[in-house]
């Protein structure tokens, strides 16, 4: 059953060049969904029309079959959470603090957050693996604690789906791993929709249950990862020669140095 | 727990402040060109007083007191939510142009002895408000580009119109050398005329527009981590700024057009408050009202008494303190924000 609809998408910073051009996809309830391509390709792009954060000049995406154009602040955020790159906020906030901002889309201008939101915002501190950083203050984190606490504060906002922009930069192996095992995990466990931009074509293709990749903002190949990630279609799209081992089910992609 | 220590400070700063700002109102009282005892005072209050003891209290020092306190609260307070707005700890309505806006049509006012009065408010009053709106509006349209508005534009322009407005001032000032006194006298601000029927409109707008900032206190916390992920926390970035630049500036723009310009108690209360208390603004907020009148009504109250049979602009006293702790923060400024 398809939670977003992509149809005809095209979307242009000025009249000359369009950043995404045509695309149409469609993406499950539960599955991963990773962007791929290289730089300047689109990616970040189509990520921020999915979101609404950007309006594509053609085109529609219905998200939950309504279309993202006729959706408020608050009707986005209660159907889509956002886990950015991470940034900097030199703010004395607490993990706690920040998590429980996942639950403003539930609560009521003037309400303060009730037993339930701090109940639901343990439980997301609990399942992102930061729970003992709660009352941490924020300037104190190291990358990955950062952005595992993104993602409980996701988690807090109960939405079916989860847009992640490149939510591994800038962080070790060890936290690469750990970040997207527990978002694939949970993807799983409670059928939440996750669409991911990634750069690591590895842990796209491990992490990923169908992948697009993109070249000069179309669609130049859609489907499983075994199917994407070939050395034909990687080689053409990302114009430099690579290696792929494979070993069982796990596709390995190496540069191709001379 | 941190959390459990943040929340015993702040019911502790409200504490104080509300000590203070019994104290900072006594002192009003008691203190100025003729000092009244406490004794004189408590017959006021049992209406056992002579009148001229009545008078000073209930006519000159009770409004003006007043007028401070809620102004100091109001300048405060909207420093507090354009800092948290901006993403930036020097933002203020000044930077805007509000109160160069304000100067020159007080400005204009003094310069061709316009005498009118409406509702109590003199030509100068009433002409700083207009000019400073419009100033405002200007400002905030030319910063708006396809239709969503960029904070450094919007900076920007505020910087470019508060230079245009004081260029016209100082020509004004130039062509109309005999009024420069008084221009000066206004612009470092005053709350030496304040009266009852300015109290009346002036209070309700500047404590209206405070409680309406109180309501965006948890959208300025998420604000913080950007527009996009605002939007995914269910908060309307643009419509949050223009809602608070329009709150912010008709509340600053009240409080300029009754006293003149202050400067600082919207720089650096929030600042002095964000240290104690953290930067959450749904404690921020209100702590800075408190504070912001509690620091304005003292600054007012030692402009009337430090020099003999003289009063001294209140601006120049805020400076004074203002200046010496704005450095503090240049040096000292990420560990404040």
């Amino acid at each position: 059953m398809s939670i977003i609809d992509i149809k005809n998408v095209s979307y242009s910073y000025n009249k000359d060049v369009n950043a995404i051009e045509d695309i149409n996809l469609s993406i499950t309830k539960g599955e991963v969904f990773t962007i791929i391509g290289p730089n300047g390709s689109g990616k970040s792009t189509l990520l921020k029309c999915i979101s609404g954060y950007l309006s594509p000049q053609k085109g529609t995406i219905n998200v939950n079959d309504k279309n993202i154009k006729n959706y408020s602040a608050k009707d986005i955020s209660k159907a889509m959470a956002l886990m950015q790159q991470h940034f900097a906020l030199d703010y004395d906030f607490t993990v706690m603090e920040v998590v429980l901002m996942g639950r403003n889309p539930h609560i009521k201008r003037l309400k303060s957050e009730t037993e339930y939101d701090y109940k639901i915002a343990n439980e997301s501190l609990k399942r992102a693996e930061v729970y003992h950083l709660k009352s941490r203050s924020i300037t104190t984190l190291s990358g990955g604690e950062w952005q595992r606490m993104i993602l409980a504060r996701a988690l807090c906002q109960q939405s079916s789906i989860m847009l992640l922009d490149e939510p591994i930069a800038g962080l070790d192996i060890k936290h690469q791993i750990n970040l997207l095992s527990i978002v694939a995990k949970l993807s799983k466990e409670n059928r939440i929709s996750t669409v991911c931009v990634l750069h690591d074509l590895n842990l796209a293709s491990y992490y990923s249950d169908r992948i697009v990749l993109l070249k000069d903002g179309k669609i130049f190949k859609l489907g499983k990862p075994v199917d994407v990630m070939t050395k034909q279609n990687l080689e053409y799209v990302y114009e430099t020669p690579i290696n792929i081992i494979h070993q069982g089910n796990i596709i390995i992609i190496t540069p191709f140095i001379k | 727990m941190k959390e459990t220590n943040v929340k015993i400070r702040f019911i502790n700063v409200l504490i104080v402040l509300f000590i203070l700002s019994i104290l900072a109102f006594l002192t009003a009282f008691l203190f100025g060109s003729s000092n009244v005892s406490v004794l004189e005072l408590m017959e006021v209050f049992k209406n056992t007083a002579p009148k001229s003891t009545h008078i000073i209290f209930f006519n000159l020092r009770l409004p003006r007191a007043l007028l401070a306190f809620i102004s100091g609260g109001a300048l405060s307070i909207c420093g507090a939510c354009l800092q948290g707005v901006f993403k930036n700890p020097m933002a203020n309505s000044y930077v805007l142009g509000v109160s160069s806006g304000a100067a020159l049509g007080a400005t204009i006012a003094i310069a061709f002895g316009l005498d009118i009065a409406f509702l109590g408010f003199s030509a100068v009053t009433i002409l700083a408000f207009i000019v400073s709106i419009i100033i405002i509006f200007i400002v905030y349209n030319i910063s708006k580009i396809n239709g969503r508005m960029s904070t450094f534009t919007l900076l920007l322009s505020g910087i470019a119109m508060s230079s245009l407005c004081s260029a016209l001032m100082y020509a004004l000032m130039i062509a109309f050398r005999d009024k420069m006194e008084n221009i000066v006298m206004w612009s470092m601000g005053s709350f030496s005329s304040a009266t009852w029927e300015k109290l009346y409109i002036g209070a309700p707008i500047m404590i209206i527009s405070s409680a309406l900032c109180l309501i965006f206190s948890r959208d300025l916390n998420i604000m913080l981590q950007g527009d996009e992920a605002s939007r995914h926390l269910g908060v309307n970035p643009d419509a949050t700024r223009r809602n608070l630049i329009i709150i912010t500036t008709i509340a600053t723009s009240s409080a300029i057009s009754i006293s003149g310009t202050i400067g600082f108690v919207g720089l650096i209360v929030p600042h002095i408050i964000r240290l104690i208390i953290g930067p959450d603004h749904r404690k921020l907020l209100l702590t800075s009202f408190i504070a912001g009148g509690v620091f304005l009504l003292i600054c007012d109250t030692l402009a009337r008494v430090i020099l003999n049979n003289q009063e001294i602009p209140v601006g120049v006293i805020t400076a004074l303190i203002g200046v010496p702790f704005f450095l503090y923060l240049l040096r000292n400024g990420r560990k404040a924000v």
